[in-house]
């Protein structure tokens, strides 16, 4: 998975979301989280993250489930029925909504955690410069601010607490700490910027990467197999 | 050895050229930055240009860099040539070959996670191939020993290294100047070295690279044998020479208070075989086992980057989990509310923008009044936004609303980081007076001239632990 093209992986997985939004059908749904798993396991990414991504993902989808469920596509009022025959009273095809909605919220969580587990952003980020045309300055920017966050959150806690010690009851929703945290972060980005433009950068010129990526014949086969299963539903 | 080689080829070209150059920040405002400025630096010289804050030092290295007038200010008039040629005109490519530049804050200088990404940056806006590369990257790294340097994440080198790591970005771009705008703001002496070897390394294989060099503090140069060059107030020039400026040192700004009458008083906060953690799931890292603040005390905190100041003081603040005991007023400061202690404690930290509450200095300093923003020469800009302060104001307007929030613990967080003498010298004259009156004072430093002057007592952070040492034995 590491090996497919950044560029292409985006752009197949987002047609892939775009479709199976559509998709009734309970297998072709799983066959996508079962793919992803798949995919995921072989390239080693199983860990922590994943569960960590899992969980609310499963939270969402079991309650859209159980919504569904309880009032399902027709339209009836199912509480009519007595508490204890609840779900049997639910008919079949309601369940088979229900579950086909509940596997697409986890084939969309399974689709995100493909791509953001298996992509290096650097890799990411040089791809859209080299197959989709980003500009040099965006793309550059991009990072520079991403190898910025630790700095930015760091200086963010201390704000806030600096302002406590002023005295200052803060709120969770409290703009003040936002606003320093916003104004510093200007200071810095101006810094940055200072910084990559005395290193000869300059977003126009012709530059030549360390990182040369190129779409292969594998990066289409990939791709093609991963809409194929997404658009199964409509022919099967 | 470096002065040999400087005198061999100063019989060279001009490396750098500025004539008459008069600079601003506001094309209407009626201050200049820097008035009528001429210099002329001839190639592979060694150049220290001395001066306190605010007098352009870091605004004239930002000019010679072609960075100014582009990214900020008008430049009124004159020029700044680099290698014969006006660098504003060339674009930042064409820049990097004649000029390259080490900055200030060692954290907002890359782009990358790690010094090998970061030269590759380099290296690709150089438009170098992509197979030469790496090549250039290891013999680089082989010709400096910087190999271990290469990988490791930005995140986890210290201040020290990171500035190391710039350094090398610079160097590897082979530029004929090389710009250092004061690379040890806030460096202890034992990480200041590899810097320094590393640049000595280059001059002995570079005798050509003029090396321009921006600092307030003279003693970090003299390794290098450079030529002097000391400004005054708008860049004017003071002296210019070889011969080692005479600079005044804390000591010539300092009256020395009386002696707090006060300081036998019952000391109301104790460390009591206290065990710092830097989280709760962490090992300590620090252990005090019995120290004690008394009022009027003015206590200094000396350890190298990295030992647990910072930790210390926001353990004080009740943010970090300890063992043992810590007591205000016998009162368990684990057991009090954060609103309590804050009123019993203040903190000033590195970066005092973080901290500013009100849209003027003056609502900022509240309820402070004029006067006291007079004494630290901040009367004129009262009614500024405290961010268009310079880093050394905002810092000596942290330090006034401390002050007026009247809490009896005052911590400081590196009061010197990005300093001059005189700025540090009212700063710490300003809280002398008041550990008069009975306030307390714990800030940390690594600089020991200010330790021995200022302080009545000293901490030492020492393999983990943390003890009161004699201020003789210092």
């Amino acid at each position: 998975m590491r090996q497919i093209n950044p560029s292409v992986k985006v752009i197949a997985i987002l047609a892939s979301a775009l479709i199976i939004s559509f998709s009734p059908s309970v297998f072709w749904n799983a066959a996508i989280v079962v793919v992803c798993f798949a995919s995921l396991l072989i390239s080693g990414c199983m860990s922590r993250k994943v569960l960590n991504v899992l969980l609310p993902a499963t939270l969402a989808s079991l309650s859209i489930f159980m919504a569904l469920l309880l009032r399902g596509s027709s339209g009836k009022e199912v509480f009519e029925s007595s508490g204890n025959f609840l779900v049997s009273a639910s008919s079949a095809s309601d369940i088979g909504d229900a579950a086909a909605v509940a596997l697409r919220i986890y084939a969309y969580a399974f689709l995100g955690m493909l791509f953001s587990f298996t992509t290096d952003p650097q890799a990411f980020v040089y791809s859209l410069m080299q197959q989709c045309h980003l500009s040099a300055e965006f793309a550059y920017g991009v990072l520079a601010a991403w190898n910025l966050l630790p700095m930015i959150r760091r200086e963010y806690s201390q704000t806030k607490l600096a302002i406590e010690v002023r005295g200052l009851k803060l709120w969770p929703w409290s703009l003040k700490p936002l606003s320093t945290a916003l104004v510093n972060s200007l200071h810095w980005a101006e810094n940055v910027a200072m910084a990559m433009e005395s290193k000869g950068f300059d977003g126009k010129a012709d530059r030549t990467y360390y990182l040369n990526l190129h779409v292969r014949y594998q990066d289409f086969v990939w791709a093609i197999f991963m809409i194929a299963i997404s658009m199964a539903w409509i022919w099967f | 050895m470096p002065s040999l080689l400087i005198q061999k080829t100063a019989m060279g070209n001009n490396a750098c050229l500025i004539d008459d150059v008069t600079f601003r920040y506001f094309e209407k405002s009626e201050r200049n930055i820097l008035e009528h400025f001429s210099l002329s630096i001839k190639e592979g010289e060694t150049v220290v240009i001395l001066g306190d804050s605010g007098c352009g030092k870091s605004t004239l290295a930002n000019l010679i860099c072609g960075l100014y007038p582009e990214n900020g200010g008008f430049l009124i008039n004159g020029s700044v040539k680099v290698d014969g040629i006006e660098i504003k005109n060339l674009p930042p490519r064409k820049r990097r070959e004649k000029i390259s530049i080490v900055f200030q804050n060692p954290d907002l200088q890359f782009c990358m996670s790690n010094l090998r990404d970061e030269l590759r940056f380099c290296l690709e806006n150089a438009a170098v191939e992509a197979k030469e590369m790496d090549r250039r990257i290891e013999a680089f790294a082989a010709a400096y020993s910087i190999s271990s340097l290469l990988d490791r994440p930005f995140q986890t080198l210290s201040g020290g290294e990171k500035q190391k790591a710039s350094l090398c970005v610079a160097m590897i771009q082979e530029s004929k100047v090389l710009v250092l705008d004061e690379p040890f703001a806030n460096l202890d002496t034992a990480s200041r070295d590899p810097f320094l070897d590393l640049l000595k390394q280059k001059r002995l294989k570079n005798p050509e690279t003029t090396i321009i060099a921006i600092d307030h503090r003279a003693g970090n140069w003299t390794g290098l044998s450079p030529r002097w060059v000391v400004l005054g107030d708008k860049g004017k020039i003071i002296s210019d020479g070889t011969s080692f400026p005479h600079l005044k040192t804390y000591s010539a700004y300092f009256t020395p208070v009386p002696a707090p009458t006060l300081s036998d008083a019952d000391s109301f906060l104790k460390f009591r075989g206290t065990l710092i953690k830097p989280g709760k799931k962490e090992k300590a890292i620090l252990e005090a086992t019995d120290l004690s603040v008394k009022p009027g005390d003015m206590i200094v905190l000396l350890g190298p980057s990295g030992s647990g100041k910072t930790t210390l003081f926001l353990t004080l603040l009740g943010i970090k989990p300890y063992e043992g005991s810590i007591t205000i007023d016998d009162k368990e400061l684990r057991k009090q509310k954060k609103k309590d202690i804050y009123r019993d404690i203040g903190i000033v930290f590195q970066n005092p923008a973080n901290q500013f509450i009100a849209s003027t200095v003056l609502d900022e300093a509240k309820p402070a009044d004029i006067e006291l923003l007079a004494s630290f020469g901040l009367a004129n800009y009262s009614r500024y936004s405290p961010y268009m302060l310079s880093q050394g104001q905002q810092r000596k307007l942290g330090v006034i609303s401390m002050i007026a929030g009247k809490q009896r613990l005052l911590l400081l967080d590196e009061p010197t980081y990005g300093q001059d003498t005189p700025s540090t010298a009212a700063i710490m004259k300003c809280l002398a007076e008041r550990t008069g009156k009975g306030l307390s004072v714990i800030f940390s430093t690594h600089d020991e001239e200010l330790a021995s002057l200022y302080a009545n007592k000293i901490w030492r952070i020492r393999n983990g632990r943390i003890y009161e040492t004699d201020k003789s034995i210092g």
